[in-house]
């Protein structure tokens, strides 16, 4: 695995260098800034497997160097672990949205660390297959993914895939900064679109609806991702997670604004239901991702199916929305 | 130099799960680090001290924390991963501290951000007799 590892301090890089080669990991290239480690991103005879940037530096940061990064083809989905001394949410949020896949903070615990990059190269891996089935050309109706199956969707705010999310989850849990909680989105009639659309087809509309969820948490330092069967899911800080019943309207609305064009022969008739918002457990080790699982879970709770036209404190109860025509 | 470091604490938890060859490896990286940090020790002293007197004598007080900022940040970072968790520790604190102040800072704050940068200089040159 070739890592590219960034950061100003030379005494970190040595550090950084003497760790990884220890691990087994020594293919690795340091650079002392953003504007060096994208020359020998642009010189490398091989690409990079893992990222390691700083986050504070003179000139770019590691943040400012992901979205760099995130821009060339090649690396829109690679691992990137940011490493630096600040542990406030705002870094790690801003280093998410950039684009990053994790994050250790310094002093470095190298048991910790060595834990990230092993994680890094299964999301690289993850990555890959990921991109090999992409580009592989159409299969025929029958190998179709299944319904079950999370899709990759790439460049909507505040979207991560799975890996990245869960990723996510541990470092709140760790720095114990605030409660996170997490819910999950059901959009039913998604399971029909895929029955009768191709996996690219399918996967646009996926995309659109990712970014109508994505819309309508815009503010409350979500991130979500898709699991599959139609079923999305959010984690944030629960203080400022939406209302429910806001979330719902807001939903259906977007869902169905006539000038969002999903994908031709796909009608845009969705209903949405959201689950019960689920938290860790109190003394739960910062590997415990069950509450991602009682989140998806809760939308058990959630009525089948209700028609458009219900009242609003029937559907709030219900915490089910149709846009159906009635 | 492996002797010296010991096995537990910092340099323990550096080297858990590694087979000797690989300790061996890491332990020479890391004693050689180790003594890289101890030797830049009285030149970062020298560093906190010379904005120590900018702050004292009313210099740009922006300029000055900006310098005192970026210099405890790296200690910082460093200081915790090659031994030192009390530098890093009081590195951080006189960061966050500096990264409080919103506008012109009152003069109790340069008050408290001297008094922070004294303990951590303190703690520093400690450190270094003591290596």
């Amino acid at each position: 695995m070739k890592i590219l590892a960034v950061d100003d301090d030379e005494l970190i890089r040595e550090l950084l260098l003497a760790t990884l080669e220890a691990h087994g990991y020594s293919d690795v290239v340091l650079a002392e800034s953003g504007e060096d480690a994208l020359r020998k991103i642009a010189m490398a005879s091989t690409p990079f497997d893992v990222f390691m940037f700083d986050i504070q530096m003179p000139g770019m940061d590691g943040i400012e160097l992901t979205h760099r990064v995130r821009e060339m083809a090649i690396y829109r989905r690679s691992p990137v672990v940011m490493i630096t001394a600040m542990n406030q949410k705002d870094y790690i949020d801003r280093a998410f949205l950039a684009g990053a896949t994790d994050y250790v903070t310094k002093p470095f615990d190298t048991t910790e660390m060595i834990t990230r990059i092993r994680l890094a190269d299964r999301l690289q891996a993850e990555m890959q297959r990921t991109a090999i089935a992409a580009a592989a050309p159409a299969r025929p109706e029958k190998q179709k993914s299944s319904f079950a199956h999370p899709i990759a969707i790439e460049e909507i705010k505040g979207y991560v895939s799975q890996g990245v999310l869960q990723n996510y989850v541990m470092i709140m849990k760790e720095q114990k900064q605030f409660a996170i909680g997490a819910f999950a989105i059901r959009v039913p009639e998604l399971e029909h679109v895929h029955a009768g659309s191709t996996t690219e087809e399918f996967a646009y509309v996926i995309t659109d609806v990712a970014e109508v969820i994505s819309d309508v948490l815009v503010g409350s330092q979500a991130f979500v991702t898709y699991v599959g069967a139609g079923v999305f899911l959010c984690v944030g800080p629960k203080r400022s997670l939406p209302e429910v019943e806001t979330m719902q309207d807001q939903l259906i609305s977007m869902l169905n604004d006539p000038d969002l064009v999903y994908c031709e022969d796909v009608k845009t008739s969705f209903s949405a239901q959201i689950g019960a918002v689920a938290a860790p457990k109190l003394l739960e080790r910062r590997e415990d991702l069950r509450f991602l699982e009682r989140a998806v879970e809760n939308l058990k709770q959630c009525p089948a199916h209700e028609a458009l036209g219900l009242g609003r404190a029937e559907r709030a109860a219900g915490r089910f929305v149709s846009a159906h025509a009635a | 130099m492996r002797q010296a470091l010991g096995r537990t604490g910092w340099y323990g938890q550096m080297v858990q799960g590694l087979d000797a060859d690989r300790a061996a490896q890491l332990d020479a990286g890391l004693a050689r680090v180790r003594a890289r940090f101890i030797a830049s020790l009285s030149d970062r002293i020298d560093g906190f001290y010379e904005l120590l007197g900018g702050l004292q004598d009313g210099g740009d007080w922006q300029d000055v924390t900006a310098d005192l900022r970026a210099n405890a940040h790296k200690l910082h970072g460093i200081s915790g991963s090659v031994g030192f968790a009390d530098i890093g520790k009081k590195a951080a604190r006189l960061e966050a501290r500096i990264d409080s102040l919103t506008g012109t800072p009152a003069s109790a704050d340069l008050v408290e951000i001297r008094g922070l940068l004294n303990q951590l200089l303190d703690t520093m040159e400690q450190s270094l007799d003591a290596a």
